[in-house]
């Protein structure tokens, strides 16, 4: 893959992570101990280190905060910080890198860097002010190590590009992600209709939850009439309606749903697979999205979109993994 | 925060690299405070005049800083306000 590429989805979701974990602690500037989280819930190589290592996102987010409150208490201080919350980054606005961290994650995709995760990595561990070091310090393990690790594990492992798969006639997308919490509950919830607004963001409401989830059965639902920071969504009255189908489920681990428009003649319905494997720490979860093309003429003047059409596979696939990790956090 | 330890404890220059960093955790709290004080402010029915007020800076730099940050179910008051 284009370094490009990989630089700027590395760095678009390290941001989100990053920024999704300074708003639980009610801030609004995502600094080097935020990247640092980000890192940890990571889905490539980085992640992996970190987590063999034993960290996980419980530890790693005590270990931040005992750093600060001791850090504090250096001062004389006996404050600390307020007791963090549940994430609202996607119901507030106004977020930021601060300058170092921004700086940083520029430099790991600088000549001669990857810029994937692991480049971001080494650049925080060596990071000047010490912090990231003492954090680690208090997960038990050092810099050195963490190198070590990252050394011995980096192959080439982003695959998270929405290219590959080529069905003929369907457009199809696929990325992985990495759930910090065991199979079964990532399964319990992508199997469970009325958890789908949680990670579908095009469904709002689902009735007739109840009904028991076999391969074949229907529900309906409605788009959501308001973004999560409560802007009202527009939408023309014929794609208001939806339709839900679960598709396939093999249990442990692979189910698939269908999302579809009744009201719209000759809509084609998007096809959600998500494949779950057992990983350190946690659930590495594939993702892959698809429906057929269009026929005709219209498809036809579709083809020079393509590039602009990955990149927003690209973009709803990292909605809906983003979302299921944040479930988890 | 009166506590007579601070002042010895703080004074205590010995180690400024981790002096320093103590500093910057203490900017890190203090800005988690300000949005927790501005959103209470919000929720009491304060205008962001009056929050610029008692803050200390001017009503624009307390609407520019915060106005996008705050939760967005606290409805703010009008402009003129």
């Amino acid at each position: 893959m284009n370094k490009l590429v990989r630089a700027a989805q590395t760095s678009q979701s390290l941001s989100l992570a990053a920024m999704e974990e300074a708003s639980r602690v009610g801030l609004r500037e995502a600094d080097i101990d935020h990247l640092f989280l980000a890192l940890v819930i990571n889905d490539q190589s980085a992640g992996r280190a970190l987590r063999e290592l034993g960290i996980d996102i419980d530890s790693a987010r005590l270990a931040v905060e005992d750093q600060h409150d001791a850090q504090l208490t250096s001062l004389g201080i006996e404050a600390s910080f307020p007791e963090a919350g549940r994430i609202v980054f996607h119901e507030t606005d106004g977020y930021e890198w601060t300058r170092r961290a921004r700086d940083l994650i520029a430099k790991s995709s600088s000549k001669g860097k990857s810029g994937d995760a692991a480049a971001v990595l080494r650049e925080l561990v060596a990071e000047p002010s010490g912090l990231i070091t003492d954090i680690l310090g208090r997960l038990g393990t050092t810099s050195e190590a963490l190198i070590e690790r990252l050394d011995r594990a980096d192959s080439p492992s982003m695959k998270s590009m929405p290219l590959a798969a080529k069905v003929k006639g369907r457009t199809t997308g696929t990325i992985e992600t990495f759930v910090s919490a065991p199979l079964d509950d990532v399964w319990a919830f992508l199997t469970d209709p009325a958890r789908i607004p949680e990670w579908e963001p095009s469904i709002g409401t689902l009735d007739q939850t109840g009904q028991e989830a076999m391969p074949g059965t229907v529900w309906e639902g409605t788009a959501p009439e308001s973004y999560p920071d409560r802007r009202p969504v527009k939408i023309k009255p014929q794609f208001r309606r939806r339709s839900i189908e679960l598709i396939a489920v093999h249990q442990p681990d692979r189910v698939a749903w269908s999302f579809g428009y009744p009201d719209v003649a000759r809509s084609s319905s998007i096809l959600i697979e998500f494949t779950l494997a057992n990983a350190t720490g946690g659930t590495q979860v594939q993702i892959s999205r698809s429906w057929s093309r269009r026929r005709g003429w219209r498809g036809l003047a579709a083809w020079p979109l393509r590039p602009i059409q990955k990149f927003l596979v690209w973009i709803t696939l990292f909605q809906t993994g983003s979302a299921i990790s944040r479930a988890f956090r | 925060m009166e506590s007579p330890r601070i002042a010895t404890v703080a004074a205590d220059t010995s180690d400024p690299k981790a002096g320093l960093r103590a500093v910057a955790s203490l900017r890190v709290l203090a800005d988690t405070l300000e949005l927790r004080q501005v959103e209470a402010a919000l929720r009491s029915g304060m205008s962001w005049q009056e929050i610029a007020d008692s803050l200390g800076v001017t009503r624009q730099a307390a609407h520019k800083k915060h106005s996008k940050r705050i939760d967005p179910a606290i409805s703010t008051p009008r402009r003129n306000r």
